[in-house]
């Protein structure tokens, strides 16, 4: 039978004579949930996941009082593995990836290319290549170079946040928050620019 | 028959992935497609003041998920999570992972 949340918290505490059988137990639900979880991730082998297993499992022992109960134990204690796990993945995959090569192999030609499609009417071509050519200006005059390097690193290169982050000295939060006033920028601006929201709808929000 | 409450998850599901847009997407150098424009117009004009950051999304996401597993309305529960994992690509991942890890041990 499952434990509950109370008797996970109970036997988890160092000094509970059920401690190891919980910890057993514990290392199964994370062996079975981050294999099925991340399944498709590449650079998961057998130790890898063991290892990130093992760092989870330190993590959680000595912060269990601050598992609050508004979920399941088993729930909370996957979603600090899958953190964990994913962080590490990341970290693997782009830590050989300099930030400031792939943005100038990009710059700010992402948006010159031909995108029309041939299926639309031209009006509507017309009005997504204005609108395009708004968007670049409005990236090159609105945003400050850091904000322009996080969105093309993000958006454009496909980046995880936590890995611009930690390149561009700062960390995941405040990523997400230079990002969040960019959008807004971004936003403020265009509707400031001679365009309808139908122009808007029609070309990029539905699809 | 098509449980009622799955198909209500995949639809949210299918949001997020066309909102937000899938990571291992291969880019080719100094070039992006369409879609790639409409994600970030998307996000651009969908972006709201109040947007909650990243730590406050991971604090939440634990009772987030199981509102979806559960079927829940989870545009009227918890709208501040559901809207940041619309612009975040990092904890929409991490969303993603967790719920199918979850699935797997139920």
């Amino acid at each position: 039978m499952e434990r509950t949340n109370e008797e996970w918290l109970s036997d988890l505490k160092e000094s509970s004579p059920r401690f190891d059988a919980a910890i057993v137990e514990l290392r199964l639900v994370l062996q079975k949930g981050l294999s099925a979880g991340l399944k498709k991730w590449q650079g998961l082998n057998k130790e890898t996941l063991e290892d990130i297993i093992q760092d989870v499992l330190v993590k959680i022992v000595p912060k269990i009082d601050t598992f609050q109960g508004n979920c399941r134990f088993t729930t909370w204690a996957l979603k600090i593995g899958v953190n964990t796990a994913i962080t590490e993945l990341r970290h693997r995959r782009w830590r050989d990836v300099s930030l400031d090569e792939i943005i100038e192999s990009g710059g700010m030609n992402f948006l010159s290319g031909n995108m029309s499609n041939p299926s639309y009417s031209p009006e509507k071509q017309t009005i997504q290549h204005l609108l395009m050519d708004t968007l670049k200006r409005l990236i090159t005059t609105e945003l400050t170079e850091r904000q322009r390097k996080a969105l093309m690193a993000v958006r454009i290169q496909g980046m995880p946040l936590e890995e611009v982050a930690r390149q561009m000295g700062t960390n995941r939060n405040s990523l997400y928050k230079l990002l969040h006033d960019a959008r807004l920028r971004l936003k403020k601006a265009i509707l400031k620019e001679d365009l309808t929201p139908e122009d808007l709808i029609d070309s990029f929000i539905s699809s | 028959m098509t449980d009622p409450f799955q198909k209500k998850t995949s639809r949210f599901l299918k949001k997020l992935f066309t909102f937000a847009g899938t990571r291992n997407k291969k880019m080719q150098k100094g070039s992006m497609d369409m879609d790639t424009i409409k994600q970030m117009v998307r996000g651009i004009m969908t972006t709201r003041a109040d947007e909650i950051d990243c730590a406050e999304c991971f604090e939440q996401l634990d009772q987030f998920v199981e509102l979806v597993l559960a079927g829940k309305n989870i545009s009227d529960a918890m709208p501040l999570v559901q809207h940041h994992l619309e612009h975040c690509p990092d904890c929409k991942e991490e969303f993603e992972v967790l719920l199918k890890a979850l699935r797997s041990i139920t």
